[in-house]
């Protein structure tokens, strides 16, 4: 109570030291803020699209380094491969997603890669029925990527669409997201799905991803409309 | 010479606040309008594609 009398009686100044320190943030917010001085003196509000780029290089990033098998019967040395067989399956679903790739150095690279564990798996004597729902469960998690990538980069394209920017910058950005869109439908050819994204679904797709953006700014006003009503202002 | 001074989120003036719900209803209208515009070019791709079918079945 006693604060509060302080912050009201303490006028502007002391509002705005208060307002210095916001009561809640948005966990994940759409856009940023910049306050930018000018040459004259005078601060200018700018808004930055919060966009994560989408990466479709395909290249999967290990979690953990793979060490050399520590026993292989080779040239009178022993190798055990059978404690290795998890390794060899997450490299085999790894290589066989990547074969699909719209990057025809990068599959050809897997296939040599995924044909390579696929001989170490039934060497270790994994069956041909085995391997095949590995490839059905590689194929099926690269197929939710891909659908999950198209998304994430609409939505970039609609939210920078949205805050807008420099003629340049925006034509730069467009031809980005434009080369990365055909990049998935390449590879979503290559994943059997065929003609999937349609006009249709694209326009699904973005009317989708524009409602989510609407709905974070709306999120994001009314907590900026609360912080305003903490400090009293209306 | 340092042009733009970049300062962070913590130092934001109620004014700034002000302006920020200003500039983010400007960005909800626009987001409305594209939303109303991509309705618009589904219900006629939909359209289209209605037509495209009724001719193949005559």
């Amino acid at each position: 109570m006693l604060n509060q009398g302080k912050r009201l009686l303490g006028g502007n100044d002391e509002a705005q030291r208060q307002a210095q320190k916001p009561p809640a943030q948005a966990a994940e917010t759409p856009i940023s803020w910049l306050k930018l001085e000018q040459k004259d003196g005078t601060m200018k509000l700018k808004a930055v699209a919060n966009v994560d780029h989408v990466d479709v290089t395909t290249v999967a990033l290990r979690d953990q380094e793979v060490s050399a098998p520590k026993t292989v019967s080779f040239l009178g040395y022993k190798i055990d491969l059978k404690a290795k067989v998890d390794s060899f399956k997450d490299n085999y679903v790894k290589n066989y997603a990547q074969t699909k790739s719209h990057n025809l150095m990068v599959a050809r690279f897997a296939e040599l890669k995924a044909a390579f564990f696929g001989y170490l798996l039934g060497m270790v004597g994994l069956s041909s029925e085995d391997i095949r729902k590995l490839q059905k469960q590689a194929i099926e998690g690269a197929v939710n990527q891909n659908k999950m990538l198209f998304e994430e980069n609409e939505y970039n394209a609609e939210l920078l669409g949205i805050i807008g920017g420099s003629k340049k910058q925006l034509r730069a950005q467009e031809k980005v997201i434009g080369e990365i869109r055909k990049q998935l439908v390449t590879q979503a050819k290559n994943l059997g799905l065929g003609d999937y994204y349609t006009s249709r679904r694209i326009l699904e797709i973005q009317v989708e991803q524009c409602r989510k953006i609407s709905a974070k700014f709306e999120e994001e006003k009314h907590s900026l409309e609360y912080q305003l009503a903490f400090y009293g202002v209306n | 010479m340092v042009e733009n001074l970049l300062q962070e989120e913590t130092t934001f003036s109620l004014d700034d606040l002000k302006l920020k719900v200003k500039k983010l209803e400007g960005y909800l209208k626009r987001a409305g309008r594209r939303i109303n515009s991509l309705e618009k070019k589904l219900a006629k791709v939909e359209q289209e594609m209605t037509l495209a079918k009724k001719k193949v079945v005559a």
